[in-house]
């Protein structure tokens, strides 16, 4: 049941974090209200950039998802198109083309033993 | 290194990798039938690839029949880095990938790529990428669980953990 909730989390994370921003961006324009319209814009589209996490691939920065740790399950996270995938463009590291993707989907694994050639998790 | 280097290279072994179906209940090879190729040429079928051969400027084709919308695909693998603490796998589909009669993904566009990194003597860290470039997808929205046990098959195929050894991912 833990590998169920930690192959989910990331996943509704990310859309609870969305659910979260939308809210404050609502309560940010009541407050704003009389303010110039051009402001607050201006700060509702800095909210929206910041909707989504994004993959990070481990290229010299830490990965999202993240690993985990020892004995944990892998977190995986998943875009669609208007989730993150058209905004998300790949590193130079992968050597992939500059296009929209959808979905994406990233798994990132804790520690696993090798020992000899059997294999063991943590 | 080695290990994991047989593992990624044994390519008739993938039938083992099992996932839990959301929609049937039961395990299932994400991967029906699958080998290696010695060119881009779906005929040109040869043994397993050794670990020697695994390595950064090669292009390397296997030939598979998914349990996925993809079905059958052809991909190119190319080691993008390996030393002995790091290994960068990438895969790529060489053809037209089609949903009944519908051409869905364009070669280069269902693409792969594994980091494999020494955490210490004995560990080492996975991270995966899948993404799809096309701008349609039969599979959005919905059939996320569908993703996760494969993403996990994945994972525990390249762990050595029995796919079965743990409940589904996503039951």
């Amino acid at each position: 049941m833990a590998r169920e909730k930690s192959g989910k989390a990331i996943f509704y994370l990310f859309n609870s974090a969305f659910k979260d921003k939308k809210q404050n961006g609502v309560l940010l324009s009541m407050r704003l209200r009389g303010w110039r319209p051009i402001l607050m814009v201006l700060l509702l589209g800095l909210l929206s950039s910041q909707v989504y996490a994004q993959p990070r691939v481990p290229c010299g920065e830490a990965p999202v998802p993240s690993y985990g740790g020892p004995g944990e399950h892998p977190n995986i996270g998943i875009w669609f198109n208007e989730s993150g995938g058209k905004r998300w463009f790949p590193p130079e590291c992968t050597g992939w083309e500059q296009t929209e993707s959808a979905p994406l989907v990233a798994t990132a694994g804790p520690g696993v033993f090798i020992t000899g050639r059997e294999w063991k998790s943590c | 290194m080695e290990e994991l280097l047989t593992r990624m290279g044994a390519i008739s072994r993938f039938p083992e990798i099992q996932y839990w179906t959301v929609t049937g209940k039961f395990w299932r090879p994400l991967i029906a039938e699958a080998y290696a190729l010695s060119g881009n040429d779906g005929s040109l079928k040869r043994d397993d690839f050794d670990p020697a051969e695994l390595i950064p400027g090669e292009d390397l084709f296997i030939w598979q029949k998914e349990n996925t919308f993809a079905g059958k695909v052809m991909y190119r693998l190319r080691v993008k880095e390996r030393s002995e603490s790091r290994l960068v796998i990438e895969a790529e589909n060489t053809q037209t990938v089609w949903f009944f009669i519908f051409p869905i993904l364009d070669p280069g566009e269902y693409q792969f790529i594994y980091f494999l990194e020494q955490e210490s003597d004995e560990t080492w860290r996975y991270y995966s990428l899948m993404r799809m470039s096309s701008g349609w997808n039969p599979y959005e929205e919905g059939y996320e669980e569908h993703y996760i046990n494969r993403a996990v098959a994945l994972f525990r195929y390249v762990a050595g953990i029995p796919a079965d050894q743990e409940p589904p991912a996503a039951p």
